[in-house]
C-alpha cells in the first residue's frame, strides 16, 4: 500500500472497513472460541468503531492518523495491535535488550516545542554539537547507502521541515532579513560582496551550527534525490523513494554555500571542538558542492569544471582523512531527544517495517569517504580521459565492477550523454565511426567517402542507442545486468545484426566492401558476443550456478563465445594490419618514386630496386596506444577462455575420478536446466544458440584416459600461469591503467587461481594412486579468490 | 534419499511419493487448522506474515497446503504452503487465461525442530511438486535467503532447483534471497 497516496485520498462508501461479529460471544478469550459458528447471526458494529476512532486526538494516541477515517487496511492494522511481528509501532524485540530509555515513535516535529518533544535549543554544549554533526554523518551514509529518508535524514528532528523554519525565524528574525535585503538591493558595496556574503544571525554559536548542521543534511538530501531520481537507474536495494508525506525544507536562504562559508566563520568560536567540527563542515560543504557541480554540467569548458570538482572532492576526502584522526570522535554524542529511528512509523501503515540501521561515527565517515571518493576516481576520471569508445566501454567496465554508489552511478548517467554529446564533448556518431576502425580494415583515407554514404550514415545513427545501452548497462547494479539484457538489448542487437548484414550486402554490390569484409556484420556480432560473455560472466559473479553441473555448462558455453570473439577480433585485426602494412608498402612506394624523379644518377640500383617494385626501405611501425590496448584486450580473452577450459577439464577429472557425481532428479534433468539456462540466448542468430547435445558431445572426455586428463588440465593452468605473468610483466605497464582491460588486482587473482587450481589437480593425481582416500575426498567450488574463475579445492 | 551407483550418478529421489514411519501427510482442510500452520511457519520465519497472508494462501489453493502428523504429536509437526500463479497475465484475469503459463511457488515450508532430520521436509516438497506438475505448471519458484543453506541443499542438490536471480537486500533485515526455480 503505498501511504503517500492513500492518505491524500477521500475514502468511498465501498472502501471502508465493515466490523461484523457474532452476535453472541462467549465470555472465553481462547482463540477457538472466538470462531463464530456457521450459523451464528452476525452484529454489523463497524459504527461503533468509527464512534471509537473520532473520540481519539493526537494527543492521546500514536496510531490516529490526521484525518478520522478507517479503511479496510486500517482494519488489518487494528487487528495486528500488539502483534510483536506485525504490529509497526511495536517496541521491536531487537530493541528490548538494551539498556537505553526507549523513545515511543511520535509524529514528526511541527517545531522545536511541539505537542510530544520540545527538543534542545539554548542547552546546548559544544561537545553535543560535534555529536550532533557526527551524527548527521550517520544519516547521510544511511541515505546514500539505500535507507529512505524515513530512514535516515527524518530520524534527525532537527532536519524536519517545522523545525528548520522555526530555526531560521529565530536565527534570522524576520526585520533582520528584510533589512538585509534591502542593503542587498541598494547598497553598492553589499552588492559587490554577495560573493564571499556571510551573514548575520542572532543566537549562540552552537544554535548556528545545529541550524547548519541540519541544513545541510536536508539540502545534500534534496540533491541527492534529485541526481538519482533523474539518472533513473535505482532500483529498491540503492534507493528508497517515498518520504512517507514528510516533506524536504526550502531554505529562505536561497545559496546555501553562503550559509557554509558564515559556518566556516561561525566554527571557530566553538574551541573545545573547533578542529573536528570545522573538518565536519568542509566534508558537508564539499559533498554538496561537488554532488551538486556534477549535476549540472555544461558542455562550454567542462574540462575545466571537472578538474575544479576534481579539486573540491580532494578535499573532501582529506577532511574526512583528518576527521578520522581525531581522538575527541569516540568521547562525544548527541542528545538522544534529538533523533528519533521510528517517526515515520506511524505513516507506514500495517506494512511491517524493515531495521532501521544505523553504524558507528567511524564507519560511517570511511564510508562516506569511499562514496565521496567514488565521485573523483568514477565520474570526474571518466570525464576527464575517456577519448574513445572502446577506452569509455574499459572504463565503464571496471566501475561497473567496483560496485559504485548509486551517487556516482547516477552522476555518470546524468553526464554520460547530455547536449547531443557524449559525456558532453564528443559526436556519438564519430566515436562509433572511430571504434570501428580500431578493429576494421577501412583504409583511413577512404573514411570520408563512406561517411558520406547515406545508408552508412543512416547505420551509425541506428546504432548510436543501443551502444548507448550497452554503456548504460554498466550502471545499473550488477544483479540487474542480466534481466536488462535479455528483455532489451539481445532482442534489439538481434535486429542490429540483421540490419547491418543487409547494409554490408549493399555496400558490397556497390563495391565499397569486398565480400570478405563485412564490416558492419563483424562488428555487430562481436558487440553482441560482448553481451553474452557479460551475460554469463556476471552469473558467476552473483553465484547463480551452484552446482557443478551448472558451472560446467556456463564455462563450456563461456568457452564457446570467448573463442568466437577471439577469433573474430583476431581476424579483423590481422586484416587491418595487412591493410595497413599495404598501407605503409605504397607509401614508402610513392616516397621512393619523389625520390629518384629529382635525378639523382647515383641512385640507379634505386631505379633498378624501383623497376622491380621493391621499397628500398619501409619505415617499421610504432604501434599507437590504441593498438597496444587492443592487443592486451585480445591477450585477456585468450587467457579467458583457456582459463574455461582448464576449469572445465578439472571438473571433468573429477567426476572421472568418481569424485563428483552426475545428479539425476525426477522433476527435471539436465537438458532442461542446460535449455533454460539459456534461454535469453535463443532468439541470438548469431552466434547460434547451442544445444545440450553439443555441450554433451564437446564435454565428453570418456575416450581420454585419466593420465591424458589430468596433462591436459595441467597444461591448460600452466599457460595461463605464463599468460598472466606476461600481462602483468610487459602488458600492463604498456598501457595507461586507466584503459587496461584488467587490473593489476585482478591479475593477481587470477594468478592464484592458475597456482591453486594446479595444486589442487596435483592432489587428485596423488589421490588417485589411493583409491581409498578418493572416497574421503571433498570438493569445494569456491570464488573468494576471483570471482568469476573458480578455484577448485579438494579436501 | 540417494543412491550412490556404480555410474557416478545419485538418484535424488524416487519416483513414488516416500513413506516416513510414524508421519502421515494430510491435506489441508479448513480454517481450523489455520492456527497450527501459523503456529508452525511464524515460529522459523524472520520475515512476518500476517493472518490475511496466510488466508490468502489457504483459501485461493487449499490443495497446495499439506500438513505433516505424526503418530506421537496431537498437532501437525509440519507444513508446506503453496500457490500457482500465471505468468505475464493480472491476478485479477488469471481466472479467464487459459493459455497462459502458469507458475508454482513455495510460500512456506516449516517442519518444528524436534521432528528434522528425518526427510519429512522433503518429503512435503516432494508431495507439492508433484501436485504442481499435475496441475499443468510448468516451473516451481521459491525465494531463499543466501545465508539458508540447509534450504538450498534441499531445493537444489535434491530437486534440482536453479538460482534464477539474485535479490539484493530484499528482507526486512537487508539480507539478500535468491530466487529459486525448477523447470519441470
Amino acid at each position: 500500500m503505498n501511504q503517500d497516496e492513500d492518505l491524500s485520498n477521500t475514502r468511498s462508501e465501498d472502501e471502508k472497513a465493515s466490523f461484523i461479529v457474532a452476535s453472541s460471544l462467549p465470555s472465553s478469550h481462547l482463540f477457538e472460541d472466538l470462531i463464530p459458528s456457521a450459523d451464528s447471526s452476525m452484529i454489523d458494529v463497524t459504527h461503533l468503531f468509527q464512534q471509537c476512532a473520532q473520540q481519539l486526538t493526537p494527543e492521546y494516541a500514536f496510531l490516529c492518523h490526521e484525518e478520522i477515517h478507517f479503511n479496510l487496511y486500517d482494519a488489518m492494522a487494528a487487528s495486528q495491535l500488539g502483534h510483536e511481528k506485525m504490529d509497526c509501532c511495536q517496541v521491536p524485540p531487537y530493541l528490548t535488550k538494551t539498556e537505553e530509555p526507549y523513545v515511543f515513535p511520535r509524529p514528526p516535529p511541527t517545531g522545536l516545542s511541539s505537542a510530544f518533544t520540545t527538543l534542545l535549543w539554548d542547552e546546548w554544549t559544544e561537545p553535543q554539537v560535534l555529536g550532533f554533526a557526527l551524527q548527521i554523518l550517520v544519516r547521510l551514509q544511511a541515505l546514500c547507502t539505500g535507507a529512505s529518508v524515513g530512514e535516515s535524514t527524518f530520524t534527525c528532528l532537527y532536519a524536519h521541515a517545522p523545525v528548520l523554519q522555526d530555526m531560521e525565524d529565530r536565527l534570522f528574525p524576520l526585520e533582520q532579513a528584510l533589512s538585509e535585503q534591502w542593503n542587498l538591493t541598494n547598497d553598492d558595496a553589499s552588492k559587490a560582496d554577495t560573493e564571499n556574503k556571510i551573514l548575520s544571525y542572532h543566537g549562540t554559536p552552537q544554535q548556528f551550527m545545529i541550524y547548519v548542521l541540519s541544513l545541510s543534511l536536508s539540502e545534500i538530501t534534496k540533491i541527492f534525490r534529485s541526481i538519482v531520481h533523474n539518472a533513473d537507474i535505482y532500483e529498491e536495494e540503492d534507493y528508497v523513494a517515498q518520504t512517507y508525506q514528510i516533506p524536504l525544507y526550502t531554505s529562505r536562504h536561497q545559496d546555501i554555500v553562503a550559509v557554509f562559508r558564515t559556518a566556516m566563520n561561525v566554527f571557530q568560536e566553538l574551541s573545545q571542538v573547533q578542529a573536528a567540527l570545522g573538518l565536519v563542515l568542509s566534508f558537508l560543504m564539499g559533498f554538496y558542492s561537488s554532488m551538486a557541480q556534477l549535476a549540472k554540467l555544461s558542455t562550454n569548458g567542462i574540462l575545466n569544471q571537472v578538474q575544479g570538482v576534481h579539486a573540491i572532492v580532494v578535499k573532501a576526502v582529506d577532511a574526512l582523512d583528518l576527521l578520522l584522526e581525531q581522538p575527541s570522535l569516540e568521547s562525544v554524542s548527541a542528545p538522544s531527544m534529538a533523533f528519533d529511528p521510528y517517526v515515520y512509523r506511524p505513516r507506514v501503515g500495517n506494512t511491517p517495517v524493515r531495521q532501521v540501521r544505523t553504524v558507528e561515527p567511524r564507519q560511517a565517515i570511511e564510508m562516506l569517504r569511499a562514496i565521496t571518493q567514488e565521485m573523483d576516481w568514477s565520474v570526474c576520471q571518466l570525464l576527464l580521459k575517456a577519448n574513445s569508445l572502446g577506452r569509455l566501454r574499459r572504463m565503464l567496465q571496471h566501475i561497473s565492477r567496483k560496485d559504485v554508489n548509486i551517487l556516482s552511478r547516477s552522476l555518470i548517467v546524468l553526464n554520460l550523454y547530455f547536449d547531443d554529446l557524449l559525456l558532453g564533448q564528443f559526436s556519438m556518431v564519430q566515436w562509433i565511426w572511430e571504434d570501428l576502425l580500431e578493429w576494421t580494415a577501412v583504409l583511413e583515407d577512404s573514411n570520408l567517402h563512406f561517411l558520406q554514404t547515406e545508408h552508412v550514415h543512416n547505420f551509425l545513427q541506428r546504432l548510436a542507442k543501443p551502444i548507448y545501452d550497452t554503456l548504460k548497462l554498466q550502471t545499473l547494479n550488477r544483479n540487474r545486468h542480466r534481466a536488462f539484457m535479455d528483455v532489451i538489448m539481445f532482442p534489439e542487437w538481434v535486429s542490429l545484426q540483421m540490419e547491418a548484414q543487409a547494409l554490408d550486402g549493399h555496400l558490397c554490390s556497390e563495391g565499397h566492401v569486398q565480400s570478405s569484409n563485412p564490416i558492419f556484420t563483424q562488428y555487430t556480432l562481436v558487440a553482441t558476443l560482448r553481451l553474452m560473455v557479460q551475460y554469463i560472466s556476471v552469473g558467476f559473479e552473483l553465484d547463480l550456478y551452484c552446482s557443478h553441473d551448472d558451472i560446467g555448462f556456463a564455462y563450456w558455453y563461456l568457452d564457446f563465445l570467448l573463442s568466437g570473439l577471439l577469433t573474430h577480433l583476431s581476424a579483423m585485426k590481422q586484416n587491418k594490419d595487412m591493410a595497413r602494412m599495404e598501407q605503409r608498402m605504397k607509401e614508402t612506394k610513392a616516397s621512393t618514386l619523389n625520390g629518384s624523379n629529382k635525378g639523382n644518377q647515383r641512385n640507379k640500383k634505386k631505379n633498378q630496386r624501383q623497376k622491380n617494385n621493391v621499397p628500398e626501405t619501409m619505415p617499421s611501425y610504432q604501434p599507437i596506444p590504441q593498438d597496444l590496448e587492443a592487443d592486451f584486450e585480445l591477450s585477456v580473452i585468450a587467457l579467458k577462455r583457456n582459463l574455461c577450459r582448464g576449469s572445465l577439464r578439472f571438473l571433468a577429472a573429477l567426476q572421472q575420478a568418481g569424485i563428483l557425481k552426475e545428479r539425476r532428479h525426477v522433476f527435471t534433468s539436465k537438458e532442461r536446466i542446460f535449455q533454460e539456462r539459456f534461454r535469453a540466448f535463443a532468439g541470438i542468430r548469431q552466434p547460434p544458440p547451442l544445444v545440450y547435445e553439443q555441450y554433451a558431445q564437446g564435454s565428453d572426455f570418456s575416450t581420454v584416459t585419466s593420465e591424458e586428463l589430468h596433462q591436459s588440465t595441467c597444461e591448460w593452468f600452466l599457460s595461463c600461469r605464463r599468460a598472466v605473468e606476461h600481462l602483468h610483466s610487459t602488458k600492463l605497464p604498456s598501457v595507461d591503467v586507466d584503459y587496461a582491460p584488467i587490473r593489476e588486482i585482478e591479475l593477481k587473482s587470477l594468478l592464484k587461481v592458475c597456482i591453486g587450481n594446479n595444486v589442487y589437480l596435483l592432489k587428485l593425481r596423488q589421490a588417485m594412486q589411493d583409491p581409498k582416500s578418493l572416497l574421503s575426498i571433498r570438493v569445494e567450488i569456491e570464488t573468494k579468490t576471483h570471482d568469476q574463475f573458480c578455484t577448485i579445492k579438494l579436501s | 534419499m540417494t543412491n550412490n551407483n556404480n555410474n557416478n550418478t545419485i538418484q535424488t529421489n524416487t519416483e513414488d511419493d516416500a513413506e516416513i514411519p510414524g508421519i502421515r501427510f494430510v491435506d489441508y482442510k479448513d480454517e481450523s487448522q489455520l492456527e497450527y500452520v501459523m503456529s508452525l511457519v511464524g515460529r522459523d520465519l524472520s520475515e512476518p506474515y500476517s493472518i490475511f497472508t496466510y488466508r490468502y494462501f489457504l483459501h485461493r489453493f487449499p490443495e497446495l497446503c499439506i500438513l505433516a502428523v505424526a503418530d506421537d504429536s496431537p498437532e501437525p509437526i509440519a507444513c508446506v504452503v503453496g500457490k500457482i500463479d500465471i505468468e505475464g497475465v493480472d491476478e485479477t484475469e488469471q481466472e479467464q487465461a487459459e493459455n497462459a503459463e502458469k507458475t508454482g511457488y513455495i510460500g512456506m515450508l516449516a517442519v518444528q525442530e524436534a521432528y528434522r532430520r528425518k526427510g519429512i521436509g522433503q518429503a512435503l516438497v516432494h508431495r507439492i511438486l508433484q501436485r504442481m506438475k499435475n496441475m499443468e505448471c510448468r516451473s516451481v519458484t521459491l525465494e531463499t535467503e543466501v545465508t539458508n543453506t540447509t534450504a538450498q541443499k534441499l531445493y537444489q542438490d535434491r530437486f534440482g532447483f536453479i538460482r534464477e536471480e539474485l535479490l539484493v537486500r530484499y528482507y526486512l533485515n537487508w539480507n539478500d534471497a535468491y530466487r529459486l526455480r525448477l523447470w519441470f
